[in-house]
């Protein structure tokens, strides 16, 4: 079975050739994402794990290799591919329903179907009666909420998500991801999670790629053999989510230092 | 750790705050500065009727308050004090609006095309540092005694601050909400409009309301120097006569139209903004 996504020697350097201040961000990078997996990548900061998701999701393209969905090259932005960030980036002028309308705004669809679209997508993270509120009425982690719900409106086969929690206080966060992880299995999305939370790679993914510091590559991919990827706080507390953690933390230490 | 973790949510306070802005509620003024504020305005005025007449000051010098109110009383009705009032507040109120349109036209278009940016902006430099006033008695030149010069003047002066400032705020546009809409597949055109322009907008009304104090400024230096309408012809006529309770009044009628045209932009400002967290 083809891969939803696949990285196939993967490698993005910025700035002009030969320019001493070329960097190189990736290099030799191949991973994949089945149908249905959520894989998680980590690695030391500045490694291209964001430069990894603004190829796949067809901002721009890599310098060597491809990128590929469904087994078709990626060459621009693709409808099926939802986006989110650390910031939540909701335009402060529309209320929470506008906004989680925003995708769908390029697709001919009639405004009540989009409102109803929007509408259910609110209901399912439990957000409804805010979608007349604006986002500066939201605490932090609604407004995170709010992103899902407007990355999961266009009905994407395949979201990307960067460091999404990273700027959410502890709390928030476990409860984030429990909601996340719910949402997203429940929909039986393909994702890939960039983190650096080495226990959230852990509870919340089917499987993990480690890459080294820059450029990055892949050192280390396993399979994270646990149930409850819906729960990621039920899987905190199973001892052997420590052990990966560990192997986790070792490959990093290890990476850091050859690089 | 245990947890409620289920996410309830609380109410959204619905009554959103539709606030009633009176003008002291914009400014922020509770009644107990309002008080003070007045009792400031009558302790000044006070001084200013009796301090000048007590230390011998002549009334071509400076005229008292009294005095100043009974030049008003004349110049409704022997000046057409209204008229005059009008047609600087048409001038001003119409130069604002064309100078905005073209300052904020021409900042859009420079801020979606870097090519002309960089060609242009030497030139909007020099343009912005040139004392625009210094213009007028040129176009007084090309114009003759008519309310255009006035005009342009009061265009001149609004159109640059809004032009840096919708510039200013179509470079700062966060890179990430245009990357979100292009994943999004909208267009250019979609960009700006959904994206590009409303972000500019807090920046467009700063530069609104700076337009339109120098507005004011604008409209006062073309009347001043040619023309034979509007508060800046007022102020040489009364020069000239040696009326400076004259000049005093028609400087206050300016700061009159200077205020309100100030008001109507904050308060229009705090109905298209209401999106913005206020503290
Ligand atoms: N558009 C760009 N132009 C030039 N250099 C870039 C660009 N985008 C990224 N880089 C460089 O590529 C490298 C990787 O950046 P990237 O943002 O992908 O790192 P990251 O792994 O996401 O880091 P972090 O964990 O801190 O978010 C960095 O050295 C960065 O400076
Ligand atoms: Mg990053």
């Amino acid at each position: 079975m083809t891969p939803k996504l696949e990285l196939r020697g993967v490698a993005k350097a910025f700035g002009e050739k030969g320019s001493p201040t070329r960097v190189t961000a990736v290099r030799d990078l191949s991973f994949t994402v089945a149908a249905g997996e959520l894989v998680a990548v980590v690695g030391p900061s500045g490694c291209g794990k964001s430069t990894i998701l603004n190829m796949v999701s067809g901002l721009y393209g890599p310098s060597e290799g491809a990128v590929l969905i469904d087994g078709a090259e990626v060459k621009g932005p693709r409808s099926e591919v939802g986006f989110m960030l650390q910031k939540d980036l909701l335009l402060p002028w529309r209320t929470v329903i506008e906004n989680v309308e925003f995708g769908l705004e390029t697709r001919k669809l009639p405004k009540a179907e989009r409102r109803r679209i929007a509408r259910a997508e609110l209901r399912r993270i439990r957000l409804e009666e805010f979608a007349d509120s604006y986002p500066y009425q939201l605490s932090g982690g609604m407004r995170q909420r709010v992103a899902l719900a407007r990355t999961l409106a266009i009905s994407p086969e395949l979201v990307l998500l960067d460091e999404p929690f990273s700027a959410l206080d502890a709390q928030t966060k476990l409860v984030l991801q429990k909601s996340f992880s719910r949402t997203l299995s429940e929909s039986g999305l393909s994702c890939l999670l960039i983190t650096h939370d080495l226990q959230e790679a852990v509870i919340m993914s089917d499987r993990v790629v480690v890459l080294s510091g820059r450029p990055g590559t892949v050192v280390d991919t396993f399979a994270v053999d646990l149930p409850h990827r819906d729960d990621p706080l039920a899987r905190s507390t199973l001892p052997a989510t420590q052990a990966y953690v560990k192997r986790l933390f070792d490959t990093l230490h290890i990476a850091e230092g050859a690089a | 750790m245990t947890m409620a973790i289920d996410d309830t949510a609380a109410r959204p306070d619905t009554a959103a705050p539709r606030r009633r802005a009176s003008l002291a509620a914009l400014i922020g003024l509770g009644p107990r500065d309002l008080a003070l504020i007045l009792a400031v305005a009558l302790v000044a005025i006070a001084a200013w009727e009796f301090v000048p007449p007590a230390l011998g000051v002549s009334r071509y010098i400076i005229p008292t308050f009294s005095q100043c109110l009974a030049e008003f009383g004349a110049m409704v009705t022997r000046d057409n004090l209204f008229g005059h009032t009008l047609h600087t507040l048409g001038t001003a109120v119409a130069g604002f609006l064309l100078g905005s349109a073209f300052g904020a036209a021409c900042g859009y278009a420079l801020g979606l095309s870097p090519l002309a940016e960089r060609t242009l902006s030497p030139y909007i430099l020099a343009l912005q540092i040139a004392p625009k006033v210094a213009f007028a008695p040129l176009f007084i030149m090309w114009f003759g005694y008519t309310f255009v010069p006035g005009l342009l003047v009061t265009m001149l002066v609004v159109f640059f601050p809004i032009l840096v400032n919708v510039l200013q705020s179509m470079k700062t546009v966060d890179r990430d909400l245009v990357n979100l809409a292009r994943v999004y597949h909208m267009s250019r055109f979609a960009i700006f409009r959904k994206i590009e322009l409303p972000s500019s907008l807090p920046n467009l009304f700063a530069g609104l309301r700076i337009g339109s104090t120098l507005a004011v400024i604008g409209v006062t230096v073309g009347e001043l120097v040619g023309g034979n309408s509007g508060l800046g012809f007022l102020i040489t006529y009364g020069e000239g006569q040696a009326n400076t309770a004259m000049v005093f009044n028609a400087i206050g009628m300016l700061t009159v139209i200077g205020i309100a045209l100030y008001a109507v932009v904050a308060r229009l400002e705090t109905r298209v903004l209401h999106w913005i967290r206020r503290s």
